[in-house]
């Protein structure tokens, strides 16, 4: 009969297995909120959305406009941004944002079924310059 | 000696629950605060309904200088068989077109017939009767659709005459 107030063996590896798991879980957690704290998810989504409903403003402005696109505090250099159609079946136009092996993307109506394609990659700014009918978009250093 | 060794087993067990619990209080709390989806609905309709008021393919264009005079409504051009292709084509959203659509009313407000006197045309007119239903309807959520009204003071140009007027878009978007 063991005495009392002695600890054995199993009840001091069953207190260490306890903080080990919690020392995990801790990890994980803190694993998870840093993962969340990186992901530019809403960034792209943020961008596609304003790019394409700034194309369809420019669009819809009469005669001949220009407009330079830069965001001081959420920056645009990390992206590779895309304004071209979705497929060669479907000649929607979409603005794509790309970062890290995903992407999200937008649709924005051109004033003419033209097929033009700019792909622009880590701007620091985008310049819109409207002549007419025709939009052309290029990065602005 | 088994007693006090079952009566652990089950407080571990609680306490490995316990943790459980926590540990997913603190991921749905985390991702209670990501954003996934951003409501357009109310701007990109205000930005269609004006886009389609300020066409060149409503309003009056000057010949010699180009200039397109937003506000005034050239009423050959409104009542055009051309009118629905060519406004389809400057505002392009695709061969097929599931992004937008619109109703435009145009009222005759100086017509002086004893009744009033309507123009109607449409933006991507099947979309608009595909969807209108789901508006009257008052359907939520990704499929369905929603409305947004915009009026504009206009002049009406028939030929060399101006005449009050009153531009009406319903624009129809469907939800994303």
């Amino acid at each position: 009969m063991k005495k009392r107030g002695t600890v054995t063996l199993r009840q001091t590896l069953i207190h260490l297995g306890m903080l080990a798991l919690v020392a995990f879980v801790f990890y994980l957690l803190t694993s998870y909120v840093n993962s969340i704290r990186q992901n530019a998810d809403f960034e792209m989504l943020f961008f596609s959305r304003d790019l394409a409903l700034l194309s369809n403003s420019i669009y819809s402005s009469p005669g001949n406009v220009e407009y330079i696109y830069s965001m001081d505090n959420k920056p645009l250099s990390i992206f590779k941004i895309e304004f071209k159609q979705l497929s060669t079946l479907d000649d929607k136009s979409v603005v794509k944002v790309e970062y890290g092996g995903t992407s999200k993307s937008y649709p924005f109506a051109k004033s003419s079924p033209n097929n033009d394609i700019y792909i622009i990659s880590a701007p620091k700014s985008i310049k819109f310059d409207k002549k007419g009918d025709n939009l052309a978009i290029t990065k602005n250093e | 000696m088994n007693k006090i060794a079952s009566m652990d087993t089950i407080l571990n067990l609680f306490r490995l629950f316990f943790l459980i619990i926590v540990f997913f209080s603190v991921v749905s709390l985390a991702r209670a605060f990501i954003v996934e989806k951003i409501d357009l609905f109310e701007i990109e309709s205000k930005l269609l309904n004006y886009r389609i008021a300020f066409s060149d393919k409503i309003s009056y264009v000057d010949s010699d200088t180009g200039r397109t005079y937003v506000g005034i409504i050239d009423l050959a051009k409104f009542t055009s068989d051309d009118f629905a292709k060519n406004l389809l084509n400057s505002i392009y959203y695709g061969k097929i077109n599931s992004e937008a659509s619109a109703k435009i009313v145009l009222k005759d407000l100086d017509a002086n017939q004893g009744y009033d006197v309507f123009y109607e045309k449409f933006y991507n007119k099947e979309l608009y009767d595909e969807k209108k239903v789901l508006v009257e309807a008052k359907l939520t959520g990704a499929g369905a659709a929603k409305r947004l009204d915009t009026s504009f003071y206009v002049l009406i140009k028939d030929k060399d005459y101006f005449r009050r007027g009153m531009l009406n878009v319903e624009a129809i978007l469907p939800n994303r």
